[in-house]
């Protein structure tokens, strides 16, 4: 959880720095020390400790260590993650800035040029620490957050639950969005698994806002699902909101002063796309049947969209129902932008509907680890009922 | 118990679609490993990474790049890796041939978008989407063959888009005949081996590898050959046959008034300069020259003359000397 805060802060901080113009490799020094500090923040939530850990964290360690070898051995060959994500990352190595001759096109046709940009401010680090900017050893950043993500899921929902997630077919070898790729999902998934998780625990409001920061600057997706979050965030935090809200905040407003500043290309305006939901209903039972066709395809998901579906509808039932909110809440954005998108339903729905899945792949894997027992009922319960007073 | 076996269950489910995969992974990493990673890349790309790798060698790095797409599918799928690649060299992306044609400010370097991309000159980007498809589909041929004659105006040029035109046709031989066509005024040679049948869908392009907009073309052959040409306009689909002489004219020729929407041709086969008459006026020809003028009367000297006038349909209208009574 460390190392993804530490990943979230670094490419926070220096954009939000890079956008006062403060020179780029200035901005990711200071972004750096503020990483290590936050590295090393106290954490309270308390990590689960079965009996039986190691059997789930030899088995959730074979892929990852498997896909490793992959990475250090074949070069990258996804899609997203060259043509859109890696290109800005070089951009920004080469020309040292978030707003620079790339970002307005006149280096090349600068493509999704509004894409939040903190996981290409990583990856350019890297390229800029390592002098090149070849893609061979950012990619090791793309396995390290699936492996944090992995290890956050060991250690603070459920370790065979990490197991599952580090064997689930669309995150361990998937081409296109899974951890050989370089796209940002795996990155969306770990922000939403921390959020949620810090959320359940109720802890630190401002760490939350934090997490809900990294989403807004991962993907556009990560806006609308971080004021979902935050939403549903005010149940556990109540009068301690206004210091979630201080990061979010930032973090928006420097999004969308940074997105001002520079063209838009050829990105879908899904706020604009909005009100013609109403005239697109024909579409909501087309768009939901084929999102669920992917959830339930097993060569990707295995059964595990089956059993996260029943968990959540038992937690509902429980009236446990922040983890249910969360994916239902997400589900119907997603299902709402493939409503209007001009693109051709089904062609979108089949290039992204499996990397939007493991956006919620968090909370779902807590809701089995809720339902089938385990640690989630001994720390979650109690913070459920008797949240922390501000 | 049970609890924890449903949670082994979903991971048996997780495990089965992924576990050959992983072995996919790792037998891939065993295969590339003793390859430098240069190769690695081409393996996974043996078409697009080579060439790309050449692109970026050949030109320099300041220098901008236009990127021509073929097709929607080249500028989805195959722009992005070129761009990705190549950065940081400038470029610009065009949809299209025209799009690049018609662009002011236009990277003078042309790299064509394909599944193996390469730089090429705007001649043969343009014969790339000529070449698909043939306007005169199954050309006619004189049964008399000549060992030499003239095609008396060539062309190979476009007017705004998307108005393409070409010189189409064929030369055929019964047996093995060295054709050699001088491209008039330059004096360009190029010398054909034909056996049988040989089609042009671009005559100009095909066989001297430039565009002009009008030239003329000497044809001599070892053997007699067979021959016949057309002037295409490629958007209008029309095709006009071309009159192939053997040389000037043998008497004057009394064209018809059309008024200012013909123009007369003048062409001087002759390595000396000729002097014609157009009605009252001369005009004097340069060696192998071709001249436009306006259509003004009788036509008389030892050059060849004959007009061209465009129809409403895109095509073009011939009025050749040997037309006249």
């Amino acid at each position: 959880m460390r190392l993804l805060f530490a990943i979230g802060a670094f490419g926070s901080v220096t954009f939000v720095l890079a956008l006062l113009h403060v020179p780029l490799v200035a901005a990711m020094a200071i972004a750096l020390v503020v990483a290590v500090i936050s590295a090393f923040m106290e954490y309270r939530l308390q990590p689960v400790r079965p009996s039986d850990a190691g059997t789930p964290h030899v088995i959730a360690a074979i892929p990852i260590v498997i896909v490793a070898i992959n990475i250090a051995i074949v070069p990258l060959h996804d899609f997203d993650g060259r043509a859109f994500w890696l290109l800005k990352a070089k951009a920004i190595a080469h020309e040292r800035s978030i707003d620079g001759p790339f970002f307005h096109g006149r280096v090349m046709g600068a493509p999704r040029n509004q894409y939040p940009l903190m996981m290409p401010i990583d990856a350019a680090a890297l390229m800029i620490a390592n002098g090149s900017d070849d893609d061979r050893h950012v990619r090791w950043l793309y396995l390290g957050i699936f492996a944090a993500l992995v290890w956050v899921v060991a250690r603070y929902v459920n370790p065979w639950c990490a197991a599952i997630l580090a064997w689930l077919p669309q995150f361990a070898v998937a081409t296109e969005g899974g951890a050989l790729s370089a796209y940002s999902d795996i990155a969306i998934a770990a922000f939403v698994t921390c959020a949620f998780l810090e959320m359940i625990d109720g802890d630190s409001p401002m760490r939350f806002g934090c997490w809900l920061a990294f989403l807004v600057l991962t993907k556009n997706e990560g806006l609308p699902v971080a004021l979902i979050l935050f939403a549903i965030g005010l149940t556990s935090f109540r009068k301690r909101w206004a210091r979630m809200i201080v990061p979010l905040a930032l973090a928006i407003a420097a999004l969308f002063a940074w997105r001002a500043q520079i063209p838009k290309t050829d990105e879908e305006d899904y706020i604009a796309l909005l009100p013609s939901l109403p005239s697109h209903l024909r579409r909501l039972v087309p768009a939901l049947l084929q999102f669920a066709r992917h959830a339930f395809t097993f060569s990707t998901w295995g059964v595990f969209w089956i059993a996260a579906a029943i968990a959540l509808v038992i937690l509902a039932w429980r009236s446990e129902w922040r983890a249910p909110a969360i994916v239902v809440a997400m589900c119907a954005v997603y299902i709402a932008a493939f409503m209007v998108t001009k693109w051709k339903l089904d062609e979108l729905i089949d290039v992204s509907a499996d990397r939007l899945l493991m956006h919620m792949a968090g909370p779902a894997l807590f809701a089995i680890a809720r339902v089938t027992g385990g640690f989630a009922r001994n720390r979650y319960s109690p913070r459920e009922h008797r949240p922390k007073a501000a | 118990m049970i609890r924890r076996a449903l949670l082994l269950v979903v991971l048996a489910t997780v495990i089965v679609p992924t576990s050959p995969r992983l072995l996919d992974l790792v037998r891939q990493a065993r295969a590339m490993r003793p390859l430098p990673w240069k190769e690695r890349r081409e393996k996974l790309m043996p078409d697009l990474y080579p060439a790309i790798e050449k692109i970026d060698e050949s030109v320099p790095l300041q220098q901008p790049i236009a990127l021509v797409a073929g097709s929607i599918h080249d500028l989805a799928f195959v722009q992005p890796f070129v761009n990705y690649y190549l950065y940081p060299h400038p470029t610009i992306s065009y949809a299209s041939r025209w799009a690049y044609a018609m662009a002011r400010d236009k990277p003078k370097i042309i790299v064509r978008l394909a599944p193996n991309p390469a730089v090429v000159t705007y001649g043969e980007l343009r014969y790339d989407e000529i070449r698909r498809s043939r306007i005169v589909r199954n050309p006619q041929l004189p049964a008399e063959g000549r060992s030499e004659f003239m095609i008396p105006i060539v062309t190979s040029t476009e007017g705004p888009q998307p108005v393409v035109y070409t010189i189409e046709g064929a030369i055929a031989s019964d047996g093995e005949a060295h054709v050699t066509l001088t491209l008039e005024p330059d004096g360009i040679t190029r010398t054909l081996t034909i056996r049988g049948t040989q089609q042009f869908d671009d005559l100009v392009y095909q066989c001297f590898g430039v565009m002009r907009f009008i030239d003329w073309i000497r044809v001599t052959s070892d053997k007699p050959v067979r021959a016949a040409f057309w002037l295409v306009n490629r958007d209008a689909r029309t095709a006009t046959p071309l009159h192939l002489p053997d040389g000037a004219l043998k008497h004057a020729a009394a064209f018809p008034d059309l008024g200012r929407s013909a123009n007369l041709w003048l062409v001087n086969f002759d390595d000396e300069p000729e002097r014609a008459r157009i009605g009252p006026h001369d005009a004097l020809l340069l060696p192998h020259q071709i001249l436009g003028v306006p259509a003004d009367g009788t036509v008389s000297g030892a050059i060849y003359a004959f007009i061209s006038r465009k129809l409403p349909d895109g095509a073009t209208q011939f009025i050749w000397p040997e037309d006249l009574k």
